[in-house]
């Protein structure tokens, strides 16, 4: 019994040394406060950063915010679709890009709310609308990093309270996790090959960058990406959300969420602020796979909804879910769910 | 929060079975592990427990009603038994599938199809068979009769366990030994590496191609059809020897499912090493009743496809899954009809003393007619399969970048599948364990971390269910 006790405890050793890594790179920062304020510092000072692995996008815009001395001209916010546009669209333009991958309704009204708080607010915001941003179960308390935004945008348009979980003390248990492991040694390996261990600022974009007006640059391997690539990776990613439970529970609009959504609008026009709206293509094979299996038909459902709020406030929207009906090619995208600069800038452009 | 053997829930249930399996005196230790197997089977549908359940009592009163019955009312028994199970299925299973086939006016279904329907369902008729053909007494005790049903290591995808070898099991007083829990443990890491680092990493390139066959081209179908031989037999074997480990650990002996099916010689020969628990029950209960090969050709040869065109539909409700039986059917009857001439093809190469070169031969052709078959069974519908076998003279393209691996992925996949086909065509036994046996302590601890570490780094930990579930 004893050698068995042994022998068990033994092969714990490589979970032991997984847990040890976890905690001493902690790449999603669950241990320790991330590097979120020293990028804001160099963004805010004008330099492109790289070397950021993980971050909290939600911090960074929030300190990018604190750092921001005057308002800038025109405001994107949207999900990681809207991150690849950049200031030169906007020329004689002043302009910062706070999008936030995998966006709530409440990250916007936060990230809103954050730019009312501070007087911030632009002449001008242009809001990328995912289909997702309806869906009932689509829900984090990752707002809770501008938690005076939600409350301050709360207060002028009766929002409900912001999504919120018990205290986060499961977060713990992912120092265990295998996936966490995986993270962490991709990490370390990015870390070797950008031969630093803080953000730093980068003259090319070769290993992706954040840019001084917050938008983001993939990195050349994913810039790299052939057209056959994409075509596998966009039948993979309809079979992914054809599939997995993530995806196949939206079936119906939240009327809540709706309703949200055009709050916030009404919020931005009453207070000066020009909105107009656009819908985040995505690749065209992947639309067509989803729309042979009906499985598209939820965001036909949303695009509706998201036409009717535009009528009904009077605001400009364009672009498509579907990214073939937005004008968008296959290989104008970096995977199925993210448009090139060429594909989203066209969008941008209509609606202006 | 299902209780998937790759899930994290799994991680923390199993352990607290062991131990409180152990900490039960032996006379309630049935309690405990039934209890468990109800848990464990509940984390999934907990509603479909009533559809088990009911079944359940209908087999074990119907074991008890036929043991002193005779003649026609055993038969009828019998006749019942196996009417609550097919029918069952049938409902489950099947009834959406006749309804489109047969353009029927009648309703469609909507219910999900129970865990491991496919597989108890089975399990249970192999009781009541074995009870009317008096090869095994009915047994009294209702929940050593349930456990037999519902013993959670094999509830949802077997091994199909007969009652003689797995319910007087539940008698035996199994005492903690450490050496047998360390051997069940191996296994199980063993079964995890096959299905987390190769199945699951193989699934993405096979659905890519598999799910879009109009956008492929030979090169990328080619790989994926191989990659889908290599995933289905890493996540069902993968399965099986987590669950042949898990009771292991326990006390139990689960029987054999897979014996290196990849190195067989013929087609025949496959199907006594893949899924061996399955092959069995339908030569027991289906093909010997039809008469077996003590027939003339021809009916021999009726009896081998009707065999292989129930196993193709018991893998599920399609037209893919019955071409894919009666493909089966039609390599065995061919090869057994054209066994003459293939003897005499060999027979220079045997007299040359080059009988290695006719046995590579052997696994390879059976290698390709297996993979086949595969087509029919990965596709959606019988379109797809045709839609991939069309495309399959297209070499003009080199699509291989469509499967989304990149050159790291596939070079890790290949290196993985090699170590596996290495370390279990080269163990002396179906029993890899047998590999480290006696080998010093330094090359038994490397290679059991290697294993951990490299499932630790390389496995796909999103709880993917295995391919065998669905039947």
């Amino acid at each position: 019994m004893r050698a068995f006790v042994t022998k068990l405890t033994l092969i714990f050793v490589p979970v032991a040394v997984m847990l040890a890594a976890n905690v001493f790179y902690d790449p999603v920062h669950i241990v320790r406060e991330g590097p979120e304020r020293d990028i804001a510092s160099m963004l805010i000072a004008g330099r492109r950063v790289g070397g950021i692995v993980n971050y909290d996008e939600r911090r960074l815009v929030a300190y990018c915010l604190q750092q921001m001395s005057q308002p800038r001209d025109v405001v994107v916010l949207g999900s990681s679709r809207a991150m690849q546009i950049r200031d030169d669209q906007f020329p004689g333009e002043t302009m910062f890009n706070a999008s936030v991958s995998t966006a709530t309704v409440a990250d916007l009204a936060a990230i809103i709310g954050e730019h009312a708080r501070r007087h911030l607010l632009p002449r001008r915001m242009i809001i990328e609308l995912d289909a997702t941003l309806l869906d009932r179960s689509n829900r984090s308390d990752l707002w809770r990093a501008m938690a005076s935004g939600y409350d301050e945008v709360r207060r002028a348009t009766g929002l409900p309270p912001g999504p919120t979980s018990a205290p986060r003390l499961d977060r713990f248990f992912v120092l265990l996790s295998p996936v966490y492991f995986q993270q962490t040694v991709r990490e370390i390996r990015a870390r070797r090959s950008l031969r630093t261990f803080q953000p730093f600022a980068v003259i090319s974009d070769d290993g992706g960058a954040v840019l001084p007006d917050g938008s983001r640059v993939y990195p050349r391997s994913v810039r790299d990406r052939t057209a056959a690539q994409l075509e596998g990776m966009a039948v993979a990613g309809a079979a992914l959300m054809r599939s997995d439970d993530r995806y196949t529970h939206f079936k119906k609009i939240d009327d809540e969420a709706a309703g949200e959504l055009a709050a916030l609008f009404a919020f931005l026009t009453s207070r000066g602020t020009d909105v107009a709206l656009f819908l985040g293509p995505l690749h065209p094979t992947m639309i067509g796979l989803l729309r042979e299996s009906g499985d598209y038909a939820v965001f036909e459902d949303a695009a509706r909804t998201y036409h009717a709020i535009a009528a009904q406030l009077h605001l400009p929207l364009g672009g498509s879910f579907d990214g073939a009906a937005a004008g968008c090619a296959g290989a104008e995208f970096y995977d199925p769910d993210h448009p090139r600069e060429p594909c989203v800038n066209r969008i941008v452009h209509a609606i202006q | 929060m299902a209780l998937l053997f790759n899930s994290a829930g799994f991680a923390v249930f199993f352990p607290l079975v062991c131990l409180a399996y152990f900490a039960t005196p032996h006379p309630r230790r049935w309690i405990t592990l039934l209890v468990a197997s109800c848990i464990f089977y509940m984390a999934f549908i907990p509603a479909y427990i009533v559809v088990l359940a009911g079944l359940i009592l209908i087999d074990y009163t119907a074991a008890l009603a036929m043991e002193p019955a005779r003649g026609r009312r055993r038969r009828a028994i019998l006749v019942v038994s196996l009417a609550a199970n097919v029918g069952m299925l049938g409902l489950f299973k099947y009834y959406n599938f006749a309804v489109g086939a047969l353009h029927a006016p009648l309703p469609l279904v909507r219910w999900a199809l129970p865990l491991g329907l496919s597989f108890h369902t089975f399990q249970s008729m192999a009781y009541t068979i074995e009870v009317y053909r008096e090869r095994f007494p009915a047994e009294r005790h209702l929940g050593r009769y349930a456990l037999y049903v519902m013993f959670f290591p094999q509830l949802v995808a077997g091994p199909i366990e007969r009652p003689a070898h797995l319910l007087p099991q539940f008698l035996e007083r199994h005492a903690f030994d450490p050496e047998r829990a360390a051997d069940g443990l191996k296994l199980m890491a063993w079964g995890f590496f096959k299905k987390l680092v190769i199945a699951d990493g193989l699934s993405g390139a096979v659905d890519a191609v598999y799910t879009s066959p109009a956008t492929h081209h030979a090169a990328s179908i080619t790989a994926a059809t191989l990659f889908f031989a290599v995933q289905i037999y890493c996540d069902f074997s993968g399965y099986t020897d987590i669950a042949i480990g898990a009771a292991e650990v326990i006390g139990f002996r689960l029987v054999k499912n897979f014996s290196r099916p990849y190195l067989a010689r013929s087609i025949r020969e496959f199907w006594s090493r893949w899924h061996i628990s399955l092959s069995t029950w339908f030569r027991d209960y289906v093909y010997i009743p039809l008469g077996g090969n003590r027939v003339s050709p021809p009916r021999w040869a009726f009896n081998i496809l009707l065999t292989f065109l129930i196993s193709g539909l018991w893998h599920g409700a399609n037209w893919t899954f019955i071409v894919w039986g009666a493909l089966h059917g039609l390599y065995m009857v061919a090869g057994r009809a054209t066994e003459p001439i293939r003897r005499r093809w060999r027979a220079p190469f045997e007299h040359s003393g080059a009988t290695s070169i006719v046995r590579a031969g052997q696994i390879v052709t059976t290698f390709v007619l297996v993979s086949f078959g595969w087509v029919f069974f990965r596709a959606a519908s019988l379109g797809d399969a045709l839609t991939l076998l069309g495309r399959l003279g297209d070499w003009s393209i080199n699509d291989l970048d469509s499967l989304g691996l990149t050159h790291l992925q596939l070079l890790v996949l290949s290196l993985a599948t090699i170590v596996l086909f290495t370390i279990e065509f080269g163990a002396p036994t179906d029993d890899v364990r047998l590999l480290l046996g006696g080998r010093p302590v330094w090359v038994r601890w490397t290679a059991y971390y290697g294993l951990v570490t490299a499932v630790l780094l390389l496995g796909a930990f999103n709880a993917s269910k295995f391919i065998y579930f669905q039947f």
